[in-house]
């Protein structure tokens, strides 16, 4: 299966086997092109994914190590997303799909974080996974192919962006969440730093599983405006303290959420799962994994080349779909919005 | 002689068409301000099918480049590219100006293309002169283009409107599929085919955040 991905700022293809074996997995960032801007802009990441995608294309089937008639079929995602690109990825593998005359899939990019921990471990369902990422917070316990039950989503911001707009404040290179990581890895006495900012913690006591960063983004740039002199500068001490302090108040909003989420699941999960940018933060995947323990369940995360966005958990979702039974036609939209729980068919109990 | 396959979606259409080696035309053209990348797929597959093809018969393509709107250049060039890289054929790009100018009988004729906004994307043809592709205001417009000059193009009802010109005008809503396929075998065979890369004509809009930023010392 040949999967590609155009939704945000990575133009990035695949070749994955039915039997979960990745033979390639390019990733072409545009992180430069976006740079000057602080942030992606939509009209250069569409412009950006035209010039690259066949590049991308070419260069997966080589290092796979296939020609195009050894593809069984071909995946692109339809969306979540910035649509111009979206339209880039959708266009390239129908066009690929139709000359080879192979079975076509429009791919819930979504869907390909979720179902991307059964590439990596082979988890079994149901599993309660968090999905977090510059886009993206939320809770879904994963019931079988096709089928997420919303448990929690985020009512403002996604955890990643709190952590990229903190990063910029900073004037960290984007995207920030890495580098404010490293920032934060200085950090000699994590307990004075929590205590010293006092940031606060969102939805604490609130019932239900949903996220909220808006009040946490805003805290942290409150407090870094009253730590930086006249001339724009503040210490790097100072700096570390607070990325530190914001790192833990994330990692413990995330835990304290999941576990509620846990408690009031349906069914009991057979794992506790992270995907998504985030979830290769070392601070979220210790909480987590402290979580899990707690409840008795297994953690995993898959591989930060399958955290960011990538080919291969397209090619996956696709291969998950197609074994039971699904193709698209050719004329499969691109979808700005495609929440992954609307399809949902109730199971009978 | 090959089968050509010809894709516009530049303007508001899902524009294609085959013309087979014995010269035959095979045609279908949809209008619509959005939804193309859904419809265009499945138009080629039909036109395709109905000149008795199937798609690894098409022995080249061509594509309209731009200027027209962003989106629905990149659904046709994303389309176009990835056929060519499959199949291993030449794809051409071909100027919408000049895909439309074929379809004007005489010269000057000045092609006006809707941007969607308050300018006009605008050439001049004449038969002395090669003039350049460019973007134009309205008050700009009305100052360069002459009573003489024919004009022609899916912007040409607004540019009426808004400068009061009373040109003698030719509505064409895009290109005909037998021109861009004539221009681009006469590109192609001449060795001077573009690439099918986007002419887009003006950048992206951007904005730079004005949030102070604190740096780290």
């Amino acid at each position: 299966m040949l999967g590609i991905e155009t939704s945000c700022d990575e133009t990035a293809a695949s070749v994955v086997t039915d039997d979960a074996r990745i033979l390639s997995n390019v990733i072409y960032s545009q992180l430069v092109q976006h740079a000057p801007h602080g942030g992606v802009v939509p009209e250069i990441a569409a412009r950006a994914h035209l010039e690259s995608v066949g590049r991308v294309v070419d260069e997966a089937l080589k290092q796979a190590g296939v020609t195009w008639s050894d593809l069984s079929a071909v995946s692109a995602t339809a969306g979540p997303g910035l649509i111009g690109g979206v339209m880039v990825g959708l266009m390239t593998g129908k066009a690929i799909a139709a000359h080879l005359d192979k079975p076509f899939l429009g791919i819930n990019h979504l869907e390909g974080h979720a179902l991307s921990p059964r590439l990596s471990h082979g988890v079994e369902f149901p599993y309660m996974l968090l999905l977090v990422s510059g886009g993206h917070t939320q809770i879904l316990l994963v019931e079988d192919v096709g089928q997420y039950r919303l448990l929690g989503t985020t009512v403002d911001d996604a955890a990643g962006e709190c952590f990229d707009k903190t990063a910029k404040l900073l004037s960290l290179p984007q995207p920030g969440g890495p580098h404010l990581e490293k920032l934060a890895g200085k950090c000699t006495d994590l307990a004075s730093a929590i205590a010293r900012f006092d940031l606060p913690r969102p939805l604490l006591g609130k019932k239900g599983c949903d996220f909220s960063f808006s009040g946490l983004k805003t805290a942290v740039r409150e407090k870094l405006e009253a730590l930086t002199t006249p001339d724009g500068t503040v210490k790097e001490s100072d700096a570390v303290d607070l990325a530190a302090a914001l790192q833990h108040a994330i990692a413990g909003h995330l835990s304290a959420r999941l576990k509620k989420a846990l408690e009031s699941a349906p069914q009991k999960p057979k794992a506790l799962v992270a995907a998504g940018g985030v979830a290769a933060n070392g601070a979220v995947r210790a909480a987590l994994e402290k979580l899990a323990s707690e409840a008795g369940l297994p953690f995993m995360a898959p591989p930060s080349s399958l955290c960011t966005d990538n080919g291969a958990m397209i090619a996956w979702a696709g291969i998950e779909h197609f074994r039971r039974g699904r193709t698209d036609g050719m004329d499969v939209a691109a979808r700005p919005r495609w929440p992954l729980d609307e399809n949902r068919v109730k199971l009978s109990t | 002689m090959t089968h050509w396959l010809a894709i516009d979606t530049a303007m508001n259409a899902c524009n294609v068409g085959v013309r087979t080696s014995d010269g035959q035309l095979f045609q279908s053209i949809a209008y619509m301000d959005r939804g193309q990348s859904e419809q265009l797929m499945p138009m080629v597959q039909d036109v395709v099918r109905q000149a008795g093809l199937a798609l690894p018969d098409i022995g080249a393509y061509a594509v309209t480049v731009g200027p027209g709107t962003f989106t629905g250049l990149r659904v046709g060039l994303a389309t176009v590219r990835a056929l060519s890289q499959v199949s291993s054929k030449p794809a051409i790009g071909v100027s919408t100006f000049d895909a439309l100018a074929a379809a004007v009988p005489e010269r000057p004729a000045c092609i006006l293309i809707e941007t969607k906004r308050s300018d006009y994307y605008v050439r001049l043809f004449e038969n002395a002169h090669l003039h350049e592709g460019m973007c134009m205001s309205p008050d700009d417009l009305r100052k360069y283009i002459q009573l003489h000059w024919i004009l022609a193009g899916d912007a040409v009802a607004r540019a009426l409107d808004e400068t009061g010109l009373t040109n003698k005008t030719l509505g064409l809503t895009a290109p005909k599929i037998n021109d861009i396929i004539t221009l681009a075998s006469a590109d192609w065979q001449s060795g001077k085919a573009l690439p099918p890369d986007p002419m887009y004509l003006r950048g992206a809009d951007v904005s730079i955040s004005k949030r102070k930023l604190a740096k780290i010392v």
